[in-house]
């Protein structure tokens, strides 16, 4: 069923990335790759959680479809219950994970952004152009 | 502001009363003076409608109400914004209000309720005419009042369809032998709509949503829970949805049993009493899984929300809705 002991409450909290050498961009780019890695592993991480808690309920499916059948209605409609509770909770780690990931792909580039503001780039469009007469 | 609709006022007439239940919550939120200026639009609001509508409005709308679905429009405000919550977010959980109340009025019909918290219900006291008229004059002045709101007009547009949708499939749906998977479905179209709207005109970025709709989940499962229990809390009535086959949680839970699922099914009137006394035996099942609901809830709160303090208060307070 759910997210406890799902591993998201494990997580470096949103937003607190190490601070930036110097505004290089260079380093930016690779704490986002890090980001990004930690990311995927941490949804796989809960993938195989998920698996754990619904593991029962996928091994009668396999053992079943190995033997031909064989179940009641009853058990099968048991069994498609826990595979849909698990495509469920898996569709909403990914889901999550991935919210979880632009919010900090945003927050580094906000922190970049704000970085190289004061470095001679303008910090707002200049627009350069006349009105046709 | 917006419409003249929000006027921060001196009270005008009579004020829009807050169920005593939800009042230590809104205490503890500190939203006391947001509710106080969302009651005084509503008043407003009702002295100005067509003269025609006036009476069936204060009915409605008078005579106190929980105000859950504002609350958690602040509440989510507060989880992503420091200061005091705008005349816009006050404006848009006041529209909120407006069309909850539709869905009371429309719901109230569809299960033929006289009353609800022991008063007469809208259509009860009004006739079905008056009843379905005073929904469309609200829908329709909602839409207005949120004016160039553009972004509010979609929400409320796609709450409304949501809930349509999420009405014919329960309705469609009855007495079929499904799933607690299928109630979740169902559920989070109904209420976990309302909530994920809720908190959307909270706090535009939409990083909430997933929250509200998890909050709305967790609401529709304990009304469900606390129906069967017998209880009062939520307004409605276990045996309406025994009567009419709905899907709610511990019938989801309970039909895994053979027995229990051919009664469902196919009942007649004297195994209504049979197929409460099985529902009622899956209540701590049921209860479980309202604190697995919770929990993803509190879990999103915690990784979303700048300020999950609010969130978690809501969660907590909802939760124990079941056992009222």
């Amino acid at each position: 069923m759910l997210v406890k002991g799902s591993g998201a409450g494990d997580q470096e909290q949103p937003g607190s990335s190490p601070p930036l050498g110097g505004g290089d961009a260079s380093t930016v780019v690779a704490q986002a790759f890090l980001t990004m890695a930690a990311n995927g592993m941490r949804c796989w991480g809960r993938f195989v959680q998920a698996y754990g808690r619904h593991q029962s309920g996928i091994l009668r499916a396999v053992l079943a479809s190995q033997r031909g059948g064989g179940l009641t209605e009853l058990e099968a409609q048991a069994i498609a219950e826990d595979i849909r509770a698990y495509l469920r909770e898996v569709a909403d780690v990914s889901l999550q994970e991935a919210r979880l990931l632009h919010l900090e792909l945003e927050r580094l580039g906000e922190r970049l952004a704000s970085a190289t503001a004061g470095a001679g780039v303008a910090s707002a469009p200049v627009r350069r152009w006349r009105v046709k007469p | 502001m917006t419409n003249g609709v929000v006027s921060i006022a001196a009270a005008s007439g009579a004020a829009h009363a807050v169920s005593p239940r939800e009042q230590p919550i809104i205490a503890e939120l500190g939203f006391a003076g947001e509710m106080r200026a969302l009651g005084e639009a509503i008043t407003d609001w009702i002295a100005q409608s067509d003269a025609e509508m006036r009476e069936a409005l204060s009915w409605q709308f008078l005579a106190g109400s929980k105000y859950f679905r504002p609350l958690t429009v602040f509440s989510c405000h507060r989880a992503v914004h420091d200061g005091p919550i705008p005349t816009t977010v006050i404006h848009a959980a006041v529209l909120l209000e407006l069309f909850h109340n539709v869905s009371l009025v429309i719901d109230d019909i569809v299960d033929k309720s006289d009353t609800r918290r022991e008063r007469l219900t809208l259509h009860a006291k009004f006739g079905q005419l008056s009843a379905l008229m005073t929904s469309g004059y609200i829908t329709a002045d909602a839409f207005r009042m949120a004016g160039d709101d553009t972004a509010a007009v979609q929400l409320f547009a796609e709450l409304l369809k949501r809930l349509g949708v999420a009405e014919c499939m329960q309705w469609r749906l009855r007495r079929q032998p499904l799933g607690v998977e299928d109630w979740r479905r169902i559920a989070g179209e109904d209420t976990g709509s309302m909530f994920e709207i809720a908190a959307c005109l909270g706090d535009r970025s939409g990083r909430l949503r997933k929250f509200g709709g998890l909050l709305g989940l967790l609401y529709h499962a304990c009304d469900d829970v606390a129906d069967v229990r017998g209880t009062t809390a939520l307004g409605g009535g276990g045996y309406d949805d025994l009567r009419d086959g709905i899907l709610t949680l511990p019938a989801a839970l309970a039909i895994r049993d053979p027995d229990i699922v051919r009664i469902f099914c196919n009942p007649a009137a004297s195994d209504l009493d049979r197929l409460a006394k099985a529902f009622q035996a899956e209540i701590p099942r049921a209860e479980a899984y309202l604190d697995d609901i919770a929990a993803e809830a509190e879990a999103e709160a915690r990784l979303f929300a700048r300020n999950p303090d609010p969130l978690l208060a809501l969660i907590g307070h909802t939760r124990q809705l079941s056992t009222r």
